[in-house]
Parts: structure tokens; sequence; C-alpha cells
């Protein structure tokens, strides 16, 4: 164990060889989490491109073409390349030192997956090098329009061997870290007194395991209908393809909730000082999610006319009920607690109030008389970016604050966290709700160009500001980082009083993650001792035993 | 046949004010708490971690409130069907009131719209300088739409109401047109269909019966076409 005062200790060489060839489970989820937050930088740019040319009508920076090209490959690196791999990553890396094990399961085969998801990630973006440019079926693919027919183009097929590379590659990983989650825990760590991040991280696998799947086959269904025909030409082809891809496209939405969900929910327990309120009816509601979010895919056909609306506006509306418990526990923690306001617990309040606005607004979007109004137009632009980036982003910001020294051994500075926080919560007020409005008067999703009689411009203008809110708020992220990693506090073992196991060894953790494990009673092992220990400080006061022994 | 606006217009009636009332309710405790419970004190909070009734409770409320909004769905989605062919409602409650209500058929094509009135033998299509228009008699029409290549989507944000277009498929729905008027721009193609799918608008021009029937002569004429046919 290191003491406060000694630099951190470096885990393994930091070769090349250790950075890309190491089977630690620590190692292949930084990288992974890295390579992720890269994609999600590039993505970002591409947002601001989109921002930029929609400021105003007409085109001034990008052709229609150019356009198309970049919204799909905005929408496909933030969900195949950054969001679905990040939420494994940080599973990979914080599982195992959570439920006290010395290494996940079958670590080469998630290092393969880091490999596999790489060349996803580049063969995707290779389109960008060839005559006619990138995929420019959007993130969805819909058949007919990705058919080899409207969209001969190289850069659809690379799309594909690429989205296919990194959707198996996040099954391996979920394949890896649920088989830890079930066979690696600690002695006395039974199933429920696995940590609510831990339990996100069950139901996220248990999606990826059972949804994904679905995705593969629709994407080689798709190849082979591009090379040779005859898979989608039924007259219910088209349909049948928007089934198998929704049947995977909405249970992702909650592989990339639920891990950033647990990171704010562990974030908000320990900046409360508190144990996690209503742990077993978090459980029971997590499961219940996903069941739930398995049959609700035909929330994105209402206007199809080719689905049962009322069974799929039953199960959406359901959702509100898993969704209430979630809040309910969340400021149950905070109720009279010791709160201390940290970088990460404003992130994870952000998380719940955002979230928030997405999750009231798919209520919304559930209702099929809402729907066919307000589907695919940029309300339900500005609803899933409440869920993604109020969900994912901000729950991921949350994790960074709060497990940043437990990853680097020093802690990120709460200053430029605050403003960090500050600038993002801004940034994303100001570029999604003017998007809510746009929708309701009709402005479609997925144009690079509107009428300038719908006097949509204002709005736009507003939104594109906030995007570049959003920017300067993630460049405050990365300054804070760099700064941090040469001039942060060094934060020893367990800088905030934590709950869990990943606050009982050094900082950053030993190849093996642990020396000496404490008993395991309950989903917070680490507060059970803090407890412990001050009863019998009090219990020794009370006696009048000897003071001086207990004196620091 | 419904006014699919007005049916929009109940429901968000209802759902915006319990939305916009759970939103500032837990954005108030969430604020509350973190002030009212701020504290320097660094030792952990011993007290009450599980209320498995209060929960159980609270989620049967929960249950209640979804409930309530799907059944408020259910009966106006019961409304927005009834009357239409293949809708789930008793079809024809709508023949037995008026005369029947106009048909046309909407054809979507990459990037134009093709709009067809079998009654009057009339096709109204447009050019690649000018937007096609799509011309309606205030009351009920029937739609029936689809498209000849990708799924396209014909939405017209006045009245509330899309439907996707699909290629060897045909969806029937009903709109009734209240105000007569020229929308410039007032449909658009709502699903993305490539290259230029930001500029598949239509623009709506909503006559009342006398002139639409004046129009739709005028135009047969034009097209020296044959006798109506319905």
């Amino acid at each position: 164990m290191t003491t406060l005062d000694a630099p951190p200790r470096r885990s393994g060489t930091l070769s090349l060889l250790g950075l890309f060839g190491s089977t630690d489970h620590k190692h292949i989820g930084l990288v992974t989490g890295l390579t992720a937050f890269a994609f999600f930088l590039l993505a970002g740019l591409l947002a601001l491109l989109m921002r930029t040319e929609l400021a105003e009508p007409g085109l001034q920076i990008l052709r229609d073409d150019t356009y198309n090209q970049v919204f799909t490959m905005h929408g496909s690196t933030m969900f195949y390349l950054f969001a679905v791999p990040l939420a494994l990553a940080v599973g990979l890396y914080l599982v195992p030192l959570q439920i006290g094990a010395a290494e996940i399961v079958w670590p080469r085969l998630a290092l393969l997956g880091y490999w596999l998801f790489l060349s996803g990630g580049l063969i995707m973006y290779s389109g960008f090098l060839t005559a006619d440019g990138a995929a420019k079926a959007a993130w969805t693919a819909y058949d007919p329009l990705s058919d080899s027919v409207a969209t001969p183009e190289a850069g659809m097929d690379l799309w594909i061997i690429g989205v296919v590379l990194a959707t198996v590659a996040t099954m391996i990983w979920a394949a890896c870290v649920l088989a830890t989650l079930v066979r690696r825990r600690a002695p006395g760590m039974t199933m429920l007194r696995i940590p609510v991040f831990s339990w996100g991280m069950v139901v996220t696998c248990l999606l990826v395991l059972t949804a994904f799947p679905a995705l593969v086959l629709a994407m080689t269904l798709l190849y082979i209908d591009r090379h040779f025909g005859g898979v989608f030409t039924d007259p219910g082809g088209p349909l049948a393809y928007q089934h198998l891809f929704w049947f995977y496209g909405h249970p992702v939405v909650y592989v990339v909730f639920f891990p950033f969900l647990g990171a704010a929910l562990e974030a908000i327990a320990v900046c409360s000082r508190k144990r996690f309120f209503g742990y077993h009816a978090m459980v029971l509601s997590l499961l219940g999610f996903t069941a739930l979010s398995m049959s609700v895919w035909g929330h994105h056909m209402f206007t199809t006319g080719g689905v049962a609306n009322r069974y799929f506006a039953l199960t959406s509306t359901a959702l509100l009920v898993p969704a209430g418990i979630e809040y309910f526990d969340s400021l149950a923690t905070m109720f009279r607690g010791r709160i201390v306001v940290r970088t990460s617990l404003l992130f994870a309040l952000g998380f719940l109030g955002l979230f928030l606005i997405g999750g009231l607004t798919g209520i919304l979007v559930g209702s099929p008389p809402l729907n066919y109004h307000l589907h695919d137009t940029y309300f339900i632009v500005a609803h899933f970016h409440y869920t993604v980036v109020g969900g994912t982003v901000f729950g991921f910001f949350a994790g960074i604050y709060h497990w940043f020294p437990k990853v680097t051994g020093r802690i990120l500075g709460e200053g430029l966290g605050k403003i960090n926080w500050a600038l993002l919560m801004v940034g994303t007020l100001l570029t999604f709700i003017p998007q809510f409005f746009l929708g309701e008067e009709g402005m479609a999703r997925r144009i690079s160009d509107y009428p300038a009689y719908e006097g949509w411009a204002g709005l736009n203008q507003l939104s594109t500001v906030g995007a570049f809110v959003i920017f300067l708020g993630v460049l405050v992220l990365l300054i804070n980082v760099a700064r941090s990693l040469r001039l942060g506090r060094v934060a020893g073992d367990d800088p905030w009083g934590g709950h869990t196991l990943e606050w009982t060894t050094s900082s950053p953790p030993p190849r093996h993650n642990f020396e000496a494990l404490p008993p395991v009673r309950s989903y917070a092992p680490l507060l059970d001792l803090r407890e412990e220990r001050e009863r019998a400080r009090a219990g020794a006061v009370a006696l009048g035993a000897d003071r001086e022994e207990l004196r620091p | 046949m419904a006014d699919t606006r007005e049916q929009y217009e109940n429901v968000a009636a209802v759902y915006w004010p319990i939305a916009i009332g759970v939103f500032v309710l837990v954005v108030v405790l969430i604020v509350a708490f973190a002030l009212r419970y701020r504290s320097d004190d660094h030792r952990p909070v011993e007290g009450r971690s599980r209320a498995e009734g209060l929960e159980s409770l609270y989620a049967l409320g929960l249950a209640c409130v979804a409930a309530a909004l799907a059944y408020l769905t259910f009966s106006t989605m019961a409304e927005l069907e009834a009357g239409v062919p293949g809708g789930q409602s008793a079809a024809g409650e709508v023949a037995a009131v008026g005369p029947p209500a106009l048909e046309v058929t909407v054809t979507a094509a990459r990037w134009n719209w093709r709009f067809d009135y079998p009654r009057y033998g009339i096709t109204q299509v447009g050019s690649g300088t000018r937007l096609p228009t799509l011309t309606v008699p205030t009351g009920d029409v029937r739609f029936a739409v689809t498209s000849v290549d990708v799924v396209h989507s014909f939405f017209i944000p006045e009245e509330r109401y899309k439907r996707d277009a699909f290629p060897e498929r045909f969806n029937r729905f009903g709109l009734r047109f209240e105000r007569p008027g020229f929308r410039r721009g007032g449909g658009k193609c709502a699903e993305y269909c490539g290259l230029r799918h930001s500029y598949m608008n239509f623009d709506l021009r909503v006559l009342d019966r006398a002139a639409f029937e004046r129009w739709a002569q005028a135009q047969r004429a034009a097209a020296g076409g044959a006798g109506p046919r319905a």
C-alpha cells in the first residue's frame, strides 16, 4: 500500500508491448476506454461540422453528400465505437476491483476484443479514403436505402464490416465481464452483495449477450443482400430489417446507460457519506428495466404501420416504473446525508437532471398519437441526446472524477472540474432544448439544409452555440487530466472514503489487484468497517475506556 | 375519421403538465438536498438504508400513472383508427354519416412526390424546379401511401401526423383538413432517404369543397381525362 506522500506506483511497464499486449484487465479496460474516448472526440468534431452547417439556411461549409457522411459517421461512431465499447471498458477495469477478483475470466479473449474493436473502427473510418467517401445511410442503415442499388459505394461495405467487428468485440467483453461477475467474486460476496455499479454491469452484459447477436445477424444479411441479393427483396423485407435492427437498437440505449447510472449512483452514495439507499429495490428495478427494454423496440416503428403499436406503447410507458425507483433511491441516498459537493457529485446530479429530460420526453414519444408527429423530427434528436449526453456522458464524467485517483494515483483538479461541469451543463441545455421546439415545429432530422421561410435559423443558432460550449467543456476536461497527471494531489488508497473494495487497494492497483481483502458482509464492505470503527470509538468513549489509545 | 391535430393536442395537454411537474419536483429536491445536507463532517451517516414497503407502494403508484397514461393513449388511438380501412375499430362508420371521403394515393420517390386522385383521374407531380403541391378539400381525406424505391415518410406538421412510405406496400389513414389556404413547404419527407432528402418537401393547398371541385374539374379537363371513375 502506498503512503500519502509517495509518488503513485506504476503497475506493469509502460512499454508499447505492455500497453497493447498486456492481458491485465486494467490495461485492456484503460486502452479500450482511451481508444473509445478518442472516437468520442472525433465524433464530437463531426457534430461541430453539422451544427456549423445548420446555423443558417443554405449550404455553407458542406455539400449534401458530405453532410450525409458526417451525420452517419457521427451517430455510428458515438454508438458503435464510443458509448458501447466505453460501457464495457469501464466494466473491464472496475468490475474485478469492485468484486475483489485478481483477474477477469478469459483475459486473452478480452485483449482480442480490443484488437477487433480497433480494427472495426479503423475499417469504418477508412471509408473516408475511398473515392465516394464513407457510409451515408445513417447509423441505422435502413434497407433498401443501404442496399446495392441505392448505396453502391464501398464505404457502406466498410461500415458494415466495422460494425460487425466492433459488435463482436463488445459481445466478447460482455462474456468476460459476466463470467467474472458470476465466477470470481470475493469470499462473502453473494450476488446480492455486488456493488451497484457492478450490478449495472451484470444487466449490461445480459443485454449485450441477448440483443447484440440480432445486429450481427442484420449486418451479415445486409452484406449478403448487397453482394448476392435476395435477402430483403420480399415486400416485407424492409420492415424485417427494421425489426432486426431495433431488437438491437433499443437495448443498446440501456447498454450505454446502466454502467454510467451505476457510476453516478456510486458517486452519490460516497459523496453523501451514506450507504446506498434501497439496494434491493434498485437491483430489482435494474432487472425490470432489462426485461422491459428487450420488449420496447417497436416504438421506433410506430409510423411504419407494421407493428402492434398498443403493445409497444404499453411496454414503453411501463419503463417509468423502474426509472422512478432509480430516482427515488438516488434522492433517498442523499436525504439526511453528510453531503460533500465534489465534481463527481455535480456530474452525478447533472446526470439525474438531464437524463430526466430524456426520460420524460421518452414517455411522451412512447405514446403513438404524439409519436406520429414527433417521430423523425428534431424532437427525437433532442430526446435521445438527453439520454446519451445526460446519461452516458454525464455518468461517465462522474465516473472519471470519481475513479481517476484509483486509476492514476492522482486526484483531478476540483477548480477546473467545476468549470468543466458548468460548461457541459450550459452547453447541453443550450444545444438540445431549442431542438425540442424545432421538432415540434416540424423540422425533420438528418437534413443538411432548411428553407429560410421556415424561420428556424434563430433556434438553430442557439443550438450551434451550445455545441461549441460543450466542446469547450470537453477541452477543459482534457486540460484538467493533462495537468493533474503531473501536478494533481497524490490520492492514496482511498481519497473519498469509498464504500467498495477497489478503495482498499493501492492507486493504481497492483497487477493482481489486492494484497488482502477485508471481510465482505454487504454491498458496502469498506463502509461496514468504517461504521464499526465509529461504533467502537463511540462505545469506548461511552464506557470511559482509555482515550489515549484511540487518539490518532 | 378523427382530427389528428386535435388528438395530438388532447394527449399532449395531459402528458406535458405531468412531465414538467415531475421534472420541477425532482430538480427542486436534488438542489434542496444538496444544499440542506451539505456537511464537513467526515464520519459516515448510519441510518435506514432500505424501505421495501414504502418503495412497493411507490412502485404501485407509478404503475397506476403508467396505466392512466396508457389508457389515454389507447382511447385516443381508437378514435384515430375509427373509420380507417384496416384500422382496428368499426370500419365504415364515416361512410354512413356523410359523402365518402376523397382518396389520394401518395407515391414517394427519391426525391419527389406524386399525388393521384383516382376519383378524378388527376395526377400531380413536382418538377426539377417546382415543389409538388398536394391539393385537398376541407374535411376528411383518405390517403394510401407507398414508395417506388427506399423508405420515405409522408409528414404534414400542421396535421401533427406522419406515416412511412414503403416500397410495394400501402399505408392507409385519414386526415381532416380544417383551414383553407396555401402552406408553402407544408409537407415533408421525414424518413432519411439519401442525397436530396433535405429538399423532399411539398406544398399543401387546402380548398373549400366547391373550390376543390372546380380545381379538380379544371385539372381533369387540362389533362384530357375521362369521366370520374368513382
